[in-house]
């Protein structure tokens, strides 16, 4: 439990944190994924692309189980967190903790600023002493690029809050478990320019500290903040690499196609 | 395969169209002032001068396409690659105008008093009008090969040079007379080089364009007239 930013680390990429092999997805008879293989390295930023429907949502929700929410959903093949399966060897509790997830829309608890991020430390019995949480909240805070913002309100409710100050809050909820991964389906799809550019800022500090991986419908978006790249196409992977050669020369016609906006 | 946005479609083709009318508009340029070469009248340069205008005109409307296309589309993979390359082409292309000027302006006060090397810069000429022409093919086809060919081409036009320097200075050693057009002859021969090397340069494009790897092979160069001695 971190009480201040932590100092941050230079980035050790390269280290796969979680891999994923021969995962298969079903939603009832219907295949949602089928044989994925792509490892995530550690303190990088994959991004997951695609058109709607492709399975790269699905895949995201596989990381930390989240799929295990909707009843129809069968999940196959192997997920390892620093090579422990996720499905058969870790606790679903223990594995959130690890692995913090930001949604689409912002979607802060009706409480106040203060308890909206200090709920997963008090949930998961971090510590019990007020001063020390008052730093986990603030720590937290200040890692999200928020705290400036709320220190004079933090009794307020989160949900008073602007769209990026709501979703800045939701990054700071997830990380004040302290997370080691942090998963982030399309952050910025409900937020202005400005919020979104304070956003991808946030992600690129975050990426010292955390494994980042990001669902986007905005190709500028991957290319900008990603290291690498992954593209979904009908329930597959098409394609994996550095981003930086996936957005100026694909190797894959179909990923040619989707990211200059000839098919999706 | 065309882009959803139809109006994306018609924007790239026209800045490819009018890379393709100024590489074009430059090698007739070129072509011309290797002409003014022999053209005692001057009156080739004086065409030269005014086509030099229109090739800049053309350069400014490609980089505000070239800007549009950024602010409006972003890009990406082989499209990308063919906007940046055309800006950087633009930019190759309008240097190549006015070095044919260069040649030209110089070729104008040779006139009259043609030096003994002229049959070699004439030769050397030849060659690089070759390499623009095989260059712009390229670009037009989109053929790595034949960029790729352009850009080994280079080294016997720098070995002409080299040959051609030591040539002039020898004339010029011989009779002092001969230092004033020999000296035009070099700034001349200089100028094609330099056409020579951007013709290379937009081969390195051509091939990034069509491929989308940079080309990492060390450049052949055979220039050495910058340590020749005489002889």
């Amino acid at each position: 439990m971190h009480a201040e930013p932590a100092p941050s680390r230079p980035p050790e990429a390269g280290r796969p944190k979680i891999t994923a092999r021969a995962v298969d997805v079903f939603y009832g008879s219907k295949q949602a994924l089928a044989d994925i293989n792509l490892d995530i390295n550690e303190n990088e930023v994959t991004a997951l692309i695609g058109p709607s429907g492709c399975g790269k949502s699905t895949f995201l929700r596989c990381l930390n189980r989240m799929n295990e929410t909707i009843p129809s959903c069968r999940v196959t093949g192997r997920i390892e967190l620093d090579g422990i399966d996720v499905t058969s060897s870790l606790d679903v509790v223990e594995l959130r903790a690890r692995v913090g997830m930001v949604f689409q829309k912002p979607n802060p608890f009706p409480k106040s600023i203060y308890d909206n991020v200090a709920f997963g430390p008090r949930i998961l019995g971090l510590t019990d002493d007020r001063h020390q949480m008052d730093q986990v909240v603030i720590g937290s805070l200040k890692r999200a690029g928020l705290y400036d913002e709320v220190k004079d309100r933090m009794g307020q409710p989160g949900t008073g809050l602007s769209g990026g100050q709501q979703q800045r809050l939701c990054i700071a909820r997830a990380i004040a478990v302290n997370p080691e991964v942090i998963l982030m389906d399309e952050p910025c799809s409900a937020l202005d320019p400005i919020a979104t550019a304070r956003i991808e800022e946030l992600i690129e500090e975050l990426r010292c500290d955390y494994t980042i991986v990001i669902v986007t419908h905005s190709m500028q978006q991957a290319a900008r903040v990603s290291q690498r790249t992954a593209f979904f196409h009908l329930g597959e992977i098409v394609e994996t690499g550095d981003t930086a050669a996936i957005f100026t020369n694909p190797a894959n016609p179909l990923t040619q196609g989707y990211i200059t906006g000839r098919f999706g | 395969m065309p882009h959803i946005v139809k109006s994306f479609d018609d924007e790239l083709a026209r800045l490819y169209d009018t890379i393709v009318t100024m590489g074009r508009a430059t090698r007739t340029q070129f072509a011309l002032a290797l002409d003014s070469l022999t053209d005692s009248g001057g009156q080739t340069a004086a065409r030269i001068a005014a086509s030099d205008v229109e090739i800049d005109r053309v350069n400014e409307e490609i980089n505000d396409q070239v800007l549009r296309v950024l602010a409006l589309r972003s890009p990406m993979a082989d499209d990308l690659r063919l906007v940046v390359t055309a800006m950087q082409m633009a930019t190759g292309l309008e240097r190549i105008g006015d070095y044919s000027v260069g040649v030209a302006r110089h070729a104008t006060a040779l006139s009259g008093e043609p030096p003994r090397s002229l049959g070699s810069v004439t030769r050397m000429g030849k060659q690089v009008l070759a390499m623009l022409t095989d260059v712009l093919d390229a670009y037009a086809e989109r053929d790595a090969g034949k960029a790729l060919a352009v850009w080994k081409a280079d080294r016997q036009v720098d070995e002409t040079h080299s040959s051609l320097f030591r040539e002039t200075i020898t004339y010029m050693m011989e009779d002092p007379q001969n230092i004033r057009p020999c000296s035009h002859l070099m700034f001349i021969a200089k100028d094609i080089e330099r056409i020579g090397d951007l013709a290379t340069n937009i081969g390195e494009m051509v091939y990034y364009l069509a491929t989308g790897r940079p080309l990492d092979e060390a450049r052949p160069k055979g220039d050495t007239s910058s340590s020749a001695g005489v002889l």
